[in-house]
Parts: C-alpha cells; sequence; structure tokens
C-alpha cells in the first residue's frame, strides 16, 4: 500500500458549532422560562375554567383525601363522638338548600381553643370548641355555618387550592399519595390552612349565602353577626384566628346590613339561645 | 432570591474560568497539531496489513476533562427540550484532540513514522448522572517506526 500523506493543517471546526455559548444559552433559558411561565398562567387561568366542570364525586374523592391533612393542620382532636356534633349537624341540616343537597355535610368538631371554623372540598365542615365557647347565640352559629356552607357551594375551597388542583387530580388519577387516613407530603404541599385566603368577591359571596340562609332560618338577621362584631371591636389588640382566615372588617359587616336593608331584611329579632353547656364535652359540665 | 444569586453567581465563575480555560486549551491544542502534523494517523490497520515496518508499539493517550456549571447549566436546561448541547460539543472535541495529540506526542518521542489503527473511547465520569460531569477520552493506536 502506497499512498503519499501530505501534511494538511486543521482549519476548520465541523465539531463545534460556532455559536457563542451565552448566546446559545440565552435562547434557551429564555425558550423555557417562556414556556414555564406560559404554562403556570395557562394552569391558573384553568383552574377557574376546571372546578365548576368538576362532579360531585369528584369534589368528594378531593375532599376525602385532604381531610386527614386537614385535621392536622387545625391542630387538636376530632372529637367525633361528642353529642355537639349532632347538635351542630342538626344545626346545619336545614340550612342545606338544593345546590348542596347531593354533597354529604360533614360536620368535624375540633378541640382546640382557637375560635375557627373552615371548610375544605367534599363537604366537610370543621368548628373548633373554641368558636363553641365564644359563641353567644344559635343566631352566630347559624350564620357562620351558613357562610361556610356558601363556600362549599362556592366551591371556593376548590378555587383556593389554585394549581395545586391539578396536582391532586393527577395523583388521584394515579393513586399516589392519597391512601386513606394517610397525610402524605405530597398532599401537605396542596393544602395549607395557615395560608389559606379567600378572595374579598369570595367572602362577600359567602357572606351573603349565610345572611340569606340566616333569614330563611329566623326570618331576621338579628344577633347574626355579633360574633363578627365583638371580635372586629377587639381588634387589633386581639385577632383571633377566625379573622385571620377570614379577614373580617368594618367593611364587611357595613356591606352585610347594606345587603339586609336592600331586601328589606329586619336585622333584630329575637336571640335563640344556645343549649345549656355547649361549651362542655357532650353539654356535660359535670356542675349538678 | 438568595438561590437565584448563588446560582448567578456560579454561572458567572463557571463560565468565566471555563472559557478561558477552553480558549487556552485550545491555543495549545493548535499549536501541538501543527507541530505534530507531519506523522500521519489512520484507522486502518485491524485485519489488514500494517505498512512495512522494523517495529511497531501501542501507543495510549489519555485525557480528564472537567465540566463547568455553565455547560452542566445548559446542558440541564438543554435536557428539558432536547437538541444539540453546544456547551459540549467544545469539551468532547477537547477531549478527543488532546487524547490523540498525548498519544501521537508519545508516539514521535518513540520515534514512529506513522500511526496505524487509532481508536478512539470517550467515558463520562459522572455520580449516577447527577451533577457535575468530567469526560475521559482515551485514544489509542499501533506506532510504527
Amino acid at each position: 500500500m502506497n499512498m503519499k500523506y501530505t501534511p494538511k493543517e486543521i482549519t476548520e471546526e465541523v465539531n463545534v458549532t460556532p455559536t457563542h455559548p451565552l448566546v446559545n444559552l440565552g435562547y434557551l433559558a429564555g425558550t423555557v422560562v417562556v414556556s414555564l411561565v406560559a404554562i403556570y398562567a395557562a394552569m391558573g387561568v384553568a383552574v377557574d375554567l376546571v372546578v365548576p366542570r368538576l362532579s360531585r364525586s369528584t369534589e368528594i374523592k378531593i375532599g376525602d383525601s385532604l381531610l386527614p391533612v386537614a385535621q392536622d393542620q387545625f391542630g387538636g382532636n376530632v372529637l367525633a363522638d361528642d353529642t355537639r356534633v349532632d347538635y351542630l349537624e342538626s344545626l346545619a341540616q336545614p340550612l342545606i338548600r338544593e345546590e348542596l343537597s347531593d354533597l354529604p355535610i360533614t360536620i368535624h368538631l375540633m378541640d382546640t381553643e382557637i375560635a375557627n371554623a373552615a371548610i375544605i372540598a367534599g363537604g366537610h365542615v370543621f368548628v373548633t370548641t373554641g368558636l363553641l365557647e365564644e359563641s353567644r347565640s344559635e343566631n352566630e352559629l347559624v350564620f357562620i355555618l351558613g357562610h361556610e356552607l356558601g363556600h362549599l357551594a362556592n366551591r371556593d375551597s376548590l378555587k383556593s387550592l389554585g394549581r395545586s388542583l391539578f396536582l391532586l387530580l393527577g395523583s388521584l388519577a394515579l393513586g399516589i399519595g392519597t391512601q386513606n387516613g394517610q397525610s402524605s407530603p405530597l398532599l401537605n404541599t396542596t393544602l395549607d390552612f395557615q395560608s389559606l385566603h379567600y378572595s374579598r368577591e369570595q367572602e362577600t359571596q359567602a357572606d351573603r349565602y349565610g345572611m340569606i340562609l340566616t333569614i330563611e332560618q329566623y326570618g331576621h338577621g338579628g344577633y347574626a353577626l355579633d360574633f363578627f362584631e365583638r371580635h372586629s371591636a377587639h381588634e387589633p389588640s386581639f385577632i383571633p384566628e377566625y379573622v385571620l382566615t377570614h379577614p373580617l372588617s368594618e367593611n364587611r359587616i357595613e356591606a352585610l346590613e347594606l345587603f339586609a336593608a336592600e331586601n328589606n331584611w329586619s336585622l333584630t329579632g329575637d336571640l335563640v339561645p344556645l343549649p345549656e353547656g355547649i361549651e362542655c364535652p357532650n353539654f356535660d359540665c359535670g356542675n349538678e | 432570591m438568595g438561590d437565584l444569586i448563588v446560582v448567578l453567581i456560579l454561572l458567572a465563575i463557571g463560565y468565566g474560568f471555563g472559557s478561558y480555560a477552553e480558549r487556552q486549551h485550545y491555543k495549545s491544542i493548535r499549536e501541538r497539531e501543527k507541530a505534530t502534523l507531519h506523522v500521519p494517523i489512520m484507522t486502518f490497520g485491524a485485519k489488514q496489513s500494517l505498512p512495512p515496518a522494523k517495529e511497531t508499539a501501542l501507543f495510549v493517550g489519555s485525557v480528564v476533562v472537567a465540566s463547568d456549571y455553565f455547560k452542566t447549566f445548559a446542558l440541564a436546561l438543554r435536557n428539558l427540550v432536547g437538541g444539540r448541547v453546544l456547551s459540549y460539543e467544545s469539551l468532547l472535541d477537547r477531549g478527543r484532540r488532546e487524547a490523540l495529540l498525548r498519544m501521537k506526542e508519545e508516539a514521535i518521542a518513540w520515534g514512529a513514522t506513522e500511526l496505524a489503527n487509532v481508536r478512539i473511547n470517550t467515558s463520562s465520569l459522572s455520580q449516577g448522572g447527577q451533577g457535575m460531569i468530567s469526560i475521559e477520552v482515551i485514544a489509542y493506536g499501533t506506532g510504527i517506526r
């Protein structure tokens, strides 16, 4: 084999693309960032479109999977066998209107001093013993329950999950991290009561819903707003948790009074007293 | 925000030092390629008769080149969307040419007039495919004199 070898200097760089690495990274990062922002924005918009279309059974599944996490985050034990739960259920039952008739409403009484009430999707209503202790009349309780039912009717809890909703729906579809009775880290990240915040519009809607139910129940709105008035009077020295998750200002009380006036609803009427021993387990304060 | 600043600093360090090292390396590669140009290297020789020779010997050149933060970052981003990884093209190009040069320089010192049956292998020294990547390139061939 005889070939003549002529040395030739390598001058062309065929193996290296002649694009400046910074320019390349710039385009790359731009593409990725723009796509992520677009997906994130699309998911935010999609929540409001998807939530009204979810079936009741999906909502119940989501609620059941979130329940253990929600109970953990609330703190305190669940008083499942307390007769006060039966009382609260009997209070709530007449308040359930047609739009919620296919949703089983479950009341969870939480043993904690912090006065609070909240809901999660799937008809789970949380009431704390602290709220019962601080209540002065049934009228107050009915309005608070009505307000929470308003959030349920408007699916505010599902909406407040925001983009996590898609994570939840995905994990439900795949059956991961949603085993009953176990609070998984995945779900812990999707639900955060501490930072739970409904929009002003959502609160207004829930307030009105609560007011309508109260009027239907008693024929008047008397004493219904007392709980809030007491607490707004306490501000700012004492800000109860209830006000934190449901920021309630003088404005909201005024808005409700205006709403009642527009509909010619009376805000005065008879007080319906709470049953004896509402602050004690099973209504039994042991002072016989 | 703090994390972002750390990433930006690491990117600047990676890019600054990485591109400086790359420029220096290419400069050295080009000079040495020019200096060793008179000795041909070829891939034939396996299952073929070698050119007439008095003596033959195996020569191995191997090099390990580390990626830098900038290149790794660009790779991670590129992994999301797919496509050519430009920053690694130059890294692997440098690795191959450096390994060939080391093999060739050793052979020339031995007195080789040509190198036959030259092969190049690449492997990545990564921790389970995660994090920073270094590459190893090995070139070997049969020196003839």
